[in-house]
């Protein structure tokens, strides 16, 4: 626990990268493929959200 | 902060929706609404193209991630506004796109491949026949005894057309000399793999993209590659017969298993192939 804080404070990329997102991030894909259209969609709502509504509040 | 939350979301809502009801019939903020829905489809099929083409490769899905680290820093140091980590990470950032192009070259060519092809599903599927299985593991066990090396492909859902149009189409049934015969040492087609699609053998001397898992033995050879790469991206098995020491495996959903024995070899080819 004490090693990780300290990778963490001293080298904060190499404790970020050690994590292995992109392989998780993959496999979560490859085995749930709904996942990409859900998340579009969510992406979608955000940029819409930003470009009609907030300039006109 | 819990009511400070509530109170903005509150406030929100109704200004929103005093928006609305101010809008004549058929506008929303000034814009007719099918433009609205119109574009926000257009936003969603490039949103889903992008997703969908960085969470394909892995190398890209990396690097993506390690962008969007430098864009959340670039964002702190420009908010708190660092006098030095701020311009730097400003410019870092404003030049990631062009790096990401020049670096990773090879890999948008292949993450556009596969948005475009990974995903064609042969709604016919036909799998093997009994004869058809037990010509594929007589054929491996010979080849195995005999040390020669071996990389079979059963195609599955997707389809394997992309690898078979730039190898030597056979539309041969399945049968274990042929199979034998392709792998002889010396021989046109024995280098590449035989996509085996149904009860015929669709080519030979097929070339697939070779796993890059860094979790494997860094010893393993471009034939267990390629085997275990074609795995990751669809959903076909692949039997794979070492050249060195005559072991067979199986690559399935980007995991290799070695197989000891004829029986074992058996259980998963009826599992794959039922």
């Amino acid at each position: 626990m004490i090693k990780k804080i300290l990778t963490l404070i001293f080298e904060p990329i190499r404790a970020f990268s050690n994590r292995n997102f992109a392989e998780k991030l993959s496999i979560y894909y490859s085995k749930n493929k709904w996942i990409a259209p859900v998340l579009s969609l969510l992406i979608t709502l955000v940029i819409l959200v930003l470009a009609y509504v907030l300039p006109n509040l | 902060m819990l009511n400070n939350i509530k109170y903005m979301i509150e406030y929100l809502t109704c200004d929103i929706i005093g928006l609305v009801k101010k809008e004549r019939d058929g506008m929303l903020f000034g814009i007719p609404i099918w433009k609205i829905i119109v574009d926000a489809y257009f936003v969603w099929v490039l949103v889903f193209f992008l997703v969908k083409f960085i969470v394909s490769n892995k190398r890209m899905l990396s690097i993506a991630i390690s962008f969007l680290l430098v864009y959340i820093l670039a964002y702190i140091a420009h908010y708190f506004d660092f006098l030095i980590s701020g311009p730097i990470l400003t410019y870092l950032s404003q030049w990631l796109p062009v790096l990401m192009i020049i670096i990773m070259a090879p890999d948008i060519r292949r993450s556009l491949e596969i948005v475009w092809k990974a995903d064609t599903r042969n709604d016919m599927l036909v799998m093997g026949s009994e004869r058809t299985k037990q010509c594929i593991i007589e054929a491996a066990l010979y080849l195995a005894s005999q040390q020669i090396g071996a990389l079979i492909t059963i195609e599955k859902h997707n389809t394997l057309d992309q690898y078979a149009e730039r190898a030597i189409m056979m539309n041969s049934e399945v049968s274990k000399e042929v199979l034998i015969n392709i792998f002889t040492p010396n021989t046109p087609l024995h280098d590449g793999a035989v996509i085996i699609r149904g009860d015929s053998i669709l080519c030979a001397g097929a070339y697939f993209v070779l796993s890059d898992n860094q979790n494997f033995d860094k010893t393993m050879g471009s034939r267990h590659r390629a085997g275990l790469g074609i795995s990751e991206i669809t959903d076909s098995m692949t039997i794979i017969v070492s050249e060195e020491t005559g072991h067979i495996s199986i690559a399935i959903e980007g995991i290799m298993l070695k197989i000891n024995d004829r029986d074992k070899l058996m259980e998963y080819i009826n599992m794959f192939m039922k």
